[in-house]
């Protein structure tokens, strides 16, 4: 898969490779230390947010954060008959 | 008001191959409209549940009256995902963040354990679209929930895949249930492949 810039792949690449390692082999078997991958993934970053800000996206929405919030959709009530 | 939609799939893996599979889902064949993937936050939360966040584009497919209105090709999308190791849980929610007056997707994924079978994980899926494009409304959202429930069993589909390609067949067994959804009917085909069928509500 790619990232939002070309540029970012490669950098994409070994962040994915990290988290995918850590996940199952940290993460799901208990140990939910996670600097394993923090290094790349700040230079992996800088990269994606300098991609979003150059198109224009709207950041402000990316960083808003609503699963595990009040803000979370709920379904409508049960229908009564 | 705002379309609701919901359903049931079961998938022939673990819960530990799902949740691990989960982040390299895209590509896959059923997946072309997804453009580009990007992990935009990671953290720990204080209860030891994994939060990320995701920023992915995806190139959207708007029929021929909405092409009028907007002419974006791809359409940015936000996609968190909560992860319980102990509980095994793993939430997504999925939200498009861009033509979003037009037509708003909120999908929200809950994947546990089968409750039966350990070796099959349990998906429940539900959507809620709405717009607020005056006049229009109701065409759109029909168009969205139309959309969703056509896509769904092959967006399942595109999962399975790489699951596949990961794990192999999986587990052997499938099972016939009775996996009821509010509005939709979901069943199993002869060979083992998940359908959602669309009913007229």
């Amino acid at each position: 898969m790619n990232s939002l810039d070309p540029k970012c792949n490669e950098l994409k690449k070994s962040y994915d490779s990290c988290f995918n390692l850590w996940f199952s082999e940290k993460f799901l078997k208990g140990d939910s230390a996670d600097d394993m991958c923090k290094p790349i993934f700040m230079v992996y970053q800088e990269c994606v947010r300098k991609a979003i800000e150059e198109q224009n996206i709207n950041l402000k929405e990316i960083d808003k954060e609503v699963l595990g919030t009040p803000n979370e959709k709920t379904p409508p009530p049960p229908e009564t008959k | 008001m705002e379309r609701y939609w919901s359903t049931e799939q079961t998938v022939p893996f673990s819960w530990v191959q799902v949740t691990s599979g989960f982040w390299s889902k895209y590509p896959n064949p059923h997946s072309e409209h997804v453009f580009s993937e990007d992990f935009v936050e990671i953290r720990i939360l204080p209860n030891g549940h994994l939060y990320t966040k995701r920023f992915l584009t995806k190139t959207n497919k708007l029929p021929s009256w909405g092409q009028h209105f907007f002419s974006t090709r791809n359409v940015p999308v936000v996609e968190e995902v909560i992860v319980d190791p102990h509980q095994r849980t793993m939430t997504t929610y999925t939200r498009n963040i861009g033509l979003r007056y037009f037509m708003g997707t909120t999908q929200k994924e809950v994947i546990c354990p089968d409750p039966v079978d350990a070796h099959q994980t349990r998906l429940k899926k539900e959507v809620w679209i709405n717009s607020d494009m005056y006049g229009f409304r109701s065409a759109i959202k029909k168009f969205g929930i139309d959309r969703f429930k056509k896509n769904c069993a092959s967006a399942t589909q595109g999962f399975e895949w790489v699951l596949r390609r990961t794990y192999g067949k999986g587990s052997q067994v499938i099972r016939n249930d009775d996996l009821g959804h509010r509005n939709g009917l979901v069943g199993h085909r002869p060979n083992g492949t998940l359908r959602c069928d669309l009913n007229s509500s």
